[in-house]
């Protein structure tokens, strides 16, 4: 088969799996979200109460509850703030599909690779989706420090994320995630020509 | 010309080079040249489009919305396909390559990019007025990343034909 063919009929499989199963995937994922929200909300005047998969009228939605305290520590905010479940999946599918087709010289190989990436999918998943279901709580701190029009940091991230990042980053998160990998098998293929070769090369 | 360049060093170029782009972009909102680029060269041709392909649908450009009677597709930042083109610049920007491929895989790829973003806003209005059932996934996963992977399709076509002696391979300083 050409390695197009093949590249597109991975791509369509990803995509319909995206598509199937975004909700379950958001479901199965909300505790690490909601615990790595708490992580980054440490010494922000913020409380994440809990995120979770909730239908939202439209559609299912990631929804995050929390909290802002005002400069004096008092809650000041309630806050909720939404994600579509299908635009959650993107980079998780994006990632995945590419450590997963990624050409690898052995069984090994792929497995280290798809040990390594473990840890780095989980950064991934922090730096978009919970940082963008953040977003809010820093909007609402700026507002309650007197900013009355913020742009924040948190949100040239989300929108970064929005427009076309989240591929960005999935993908070079999966570069890297090989990349590392690779020295665990370097003597091994030593003088065996080890290169990575380009997506479509024959 | 025979370069090489290690998965990890284009993916990092691509990276800076696609936050820069963007930045650039978002920095340029609310100007003439955005107001153009958005809403003269993709939003006006996609009503256009649609009413030729669709006299029925009547739909009019009301700022960023696309209007008909049946829906109306408010095209927020992010959806107006921007991204295409920025990532498509940040790749061959990153993947080395002879300056005359580098400018053909530019024109060809914006061509590509400006038919999927009208086809994707086209797709959207469709969706939204038909099917609604099928936003969710459409609007949140297939339609914003299908395009991307057709651009990576391309992208790949532009690195293995076009430039034959350019290979993503380890250089001697990789890790």
């Amino acid at each position: 088969m050409r390695p197009e063919w093949r590249w597109a009929l991975v791509a369509a499989a990803a995509l319909a799996i995206g598509a199937g199963a975004s909700q379950r995937y958001c479901g199965l994922a909300a505790p690490y979200y909601t615990l790595a929200a708490r992580w980054i909300a440490f010494g922000h005047p913020w409380e994440v109460s809990k995120i979770e998969v909730v239908n939202s009228g439209p559609g299912m939605v990631l929804r995050l509850t929390g909290m802002v305290r005002d400069d004096d520590g008092r809650p000041a905010a309630k806050l909720v703030s939404k994600l579509q479940v299908a635009a959650v999946v993107m980079s998780p599918i994006v990632y995945w599909t590419l450590l997963l087709a990624w050409p690898v010289r052995s069984l090994r190989e792929r497995l280290a690779a798809l040990a390594i990436g473990i840890p780095v999918f989980l950064c991934l998943e922090a730096a978009t989706t919970v940082c963008q279901l953040l977003d809010p709580l820093a909007y609402a701190s700026a507002i309650l420090s007197g900013d009355r029009n913020p742009v924040t940091w948190w949100e040239h991230w989300s929108r970064f994320l929005e427009a076309g990042g989240r591929i960005a980053l999935a993908l070079i998160a999966a570069i890297f995630a090989v990349t590392l990998s690779r020295p665990i098998f370097s003597s091994a293929a030593a003088g065996a020509g080890h290169g990575m070769p380009a997506p479509c090369a024959r | 010309m025979n370069r090489h360049v290690s998965p990890l060093r284009f993916g990092l170029t691509f990276l800076v080079a696609f936050a820069i782009l963007m930045g650039s972009f978002e920095a340029s909102r609310g100007t003439a040249f955005e107001r153009v680029f958005v809403e003269d060269l993709i939003l006006a041709p996609t009503c256009a489009l649609i009413n030729a392909v669709t006299p029925g649908e009547q739909v009019t450009r009301v700022d960023r919305t696309i209007v008909s009677p049946g829906a109306n597709l408010h095209v927020t930042r992010g959806c107006e396909g921007v991204e295409m083109f920025l990532l498509l610049i940040a790749g061959i920007l990153a993947f080395p390559a002879p300056r005359k491929r580098r400018i053909l895989g530019l024109l060809l790829g914006s061509l590509l990019a400006y038919v999927l973003s009208v086809a994707r806003l086209m797709a959207l209005h469709y969706t939204l007025r038909y099917s609604p059932g099928g936003w969710e996934a459409l609007h949140g996963l297939i339609l914003p990343l299908g395009p991307v992977i057709l651009m990576a399709f391309f992208f790949m076509r532009w690195t293995s034909h076009g430039v034959a002696s350019t290979s993503m391979e380890p250089s001697p300083d990789a890790a």
